[in-house]
């Protein structure tokens, strides 16, 4: 998508996988695919994108215009919890309105390795965070997965 | 407390007087028909969504006392830029639009202010306008789109345009095409390109303004984005990242992007309180300003309230997006 814009600075990755994976959260929501599998269980890397972020705007869309409710008959925040996101967002403070959203048994830990984008040190990054209670660095860091994923 | 809106937009009384009476308007013809009618460009039909888009300056002010709002400061409706005209045309729309805006501040001038749009198709006829926008008529500065015309700001040619603003105090508002999405090439369904697109199309301008070296070669450039941006701030730690490990992103900027953030103005349609404190905490209070999208967000029961509701900002902070920071940019 970025790419039809431009395909520097890195772009199409740093702000169009962002954007791809929103549009991915947005497509099974509106398409109805949630409502038609409702215990389908979908994680969305990259925390979502800018989904949690940009949930306001998809629900305004939602209100105002007959097309966004052809599928689905609640606002596409009342989908949000129904979704995992991995914790890949590389700042405290997106990290932390992540949680805020969709609520801490939602994200779940992931590095992108071995790509250059992941973190040099994951684990130690999650763990060193000021602003998570040590529940929820423990629910991030392997039990939302042990749960979801039946390990 | 007084109320200064920057995202408010205009369809011109001198495009109604001409489609009304069956003529074209720089190739663009008025349809009545369903609803509120249409208008045709190329074939393509762009429906008229509010009524609100024929008010004379007398009405929008009605509007604006029902609102709160004290000070509108006016920008074209972004289909209307006309960018892809020849250039002789798209300099004469801008002069048609620029005079038309100057006329309601100079009777308003308490109530409106303005934001010139230009013929950035020929970037030498772009400075002039500017020029005359900012010296003779009195506007504020410009809006510009996104992208233009499938460039890109950060284009070596374009570079004269923000030297010109930074010289000459000029506010650049960025504020992309709905019409000329980066989503609708994917899809056109469920109203994405409006709720995804444009504030993916508003980060990708923050990103281009950063990386592209734009801020660096203009720094005493002033820019508002709309919509708070997008979701541009929220994003910065990936940007970073980006930076950190690719060449690429190194090209013209020797800082991470994040440092470059408080650089810009952003408005406050974030569509969440969440997202609008976050902004906040991003970049500081000082850079958020009022807007209002009008006429086509339907507030209710209006964007002074929602800013005035909010209960994670203080007194302060609301003054500051209400008024005081956009009194102090264009020196109202």
């Amino acid at each position: 998508m970025v790419s039809s814009r431009l395909s520097c600075y890195h772009l199409p990755n740093t702000i169009g996988n962002l954007a791809e994976r929103t549009v991915t959260f947005a497509s099974l929501v509106f398409g109805g695919v949630m409502d038609a599998c409702p215990d389908l269980k979908i994680c969305l890397s990259h925390g979502g994108g800018y989904t949690c972020y940009g949930i306001g705007r998809m629900d305004r869309g939602w209100q105002v215009r007959a097309e966004a409710r052809q599928r689905i008959t609640q606002p596409p925040s009342m989908y949000l919890r129904r979704f995992y996101y991995d914790c890949i967002v590389y700042t405290e403070q997106a990290l932390r309105y992540l949680i805020d959203t969709v609520g801490v048994d939602r994200v779940v830990f992931g590095t992108d390795w071995p790509y250059d984008m992941e973190f040099d040190w994951p684990v130690s990054w999650i763990l060193s965070l000021e602003n998570l209670t040590q529940d929820e660095k423990e629910a991030i860091l392997w039990k939302n997965l042990e749960r979801l994923l039946s390990l | 407390m007084r109320t200064i809106d920057i995202h408010a937009h205009l369809m011109p009384q001198c495009l109604w007087k001409t489609v009304d009476a069956g003529q074209a308007w720089y190739g663009i013809r008025y349809e009545p028909g369903a609803g509120l009618g249409a208008t045709v460009r190329d074939g393509k039909r762009s429906p008229i969504q509010t009524p609100k888009l024929r008010f004379t300056p007398e009405e929008r002010l009605q509007d604006m006392d029902a609102q709160g709002v004290d000070v509108q400061v006016i920008s074209i409706h972004t289909p209307f830029f006309g960018y892809d005209l020849d250039p002789a045309q798209g300099r004469q729309l801008a002069r048609d639009v620029n005079d038309e805006i100057a006329v309601m501040t100079r009777q308003w001038p308490t109530r409106f202010a303005g934001l010139a749009t230009l013929p950035a198709q020929d970037v030498g006829a772009t400075v002039e306008e500017l020029e005359r926008a900012v010296r003779v008529l009195g506007l504020k500065g410009a809006e510009l789109d996104t992208v233009m015309h499938g460039h890109t700001w950060d284009e070596p040619q374009f570079l004269p345009l923000f030297k010109a603003a930074e010289a000459m105090g000029a506010v650049l508002f960025f504020h992309p095409q709905p019409q000329d999405n980066l989503m609708l090439s994917q899809t056109a369904q469920y109203g994405l390109a409006n709720s995804i697109g444009v504030p993916v199309e508003d980060a990708l301008v923050v990103a281009t303004l950063i990386f592209g070296g734009i801020l660096d070669a203009c720094p005493d450039l002033k820019v508002c984005i709309a919509h708070g941006g997008g979701p541009a701030c929220f994003g910065m730690g990936r940007l970073d990242r980006g930076w950190q490990v690719r060449s690429e992103a190194r090209r013209y900027i020797h800082k991470p992007p994040s440092t470059y953030q408080r650089r810009l103005y952003y408005d406050c349609i974030t569509n969440s309180e969440a997202a609008l404190r976050f902004l906040i905490d991003q970049v500081g209070v000082d850079r958020v300003v009022l807007g209002s999208d009008w006429p086509f967000v339907q507030w209710e029961p209006s964007p002074v309230a929602w800013v005035q509701g909010l209960q994670s900002l203080t007194p302060e902070e609301k003054s500051k997006i209400l008024w005081e920071n956009l009194a102090q940019l264009l020196g109202l």
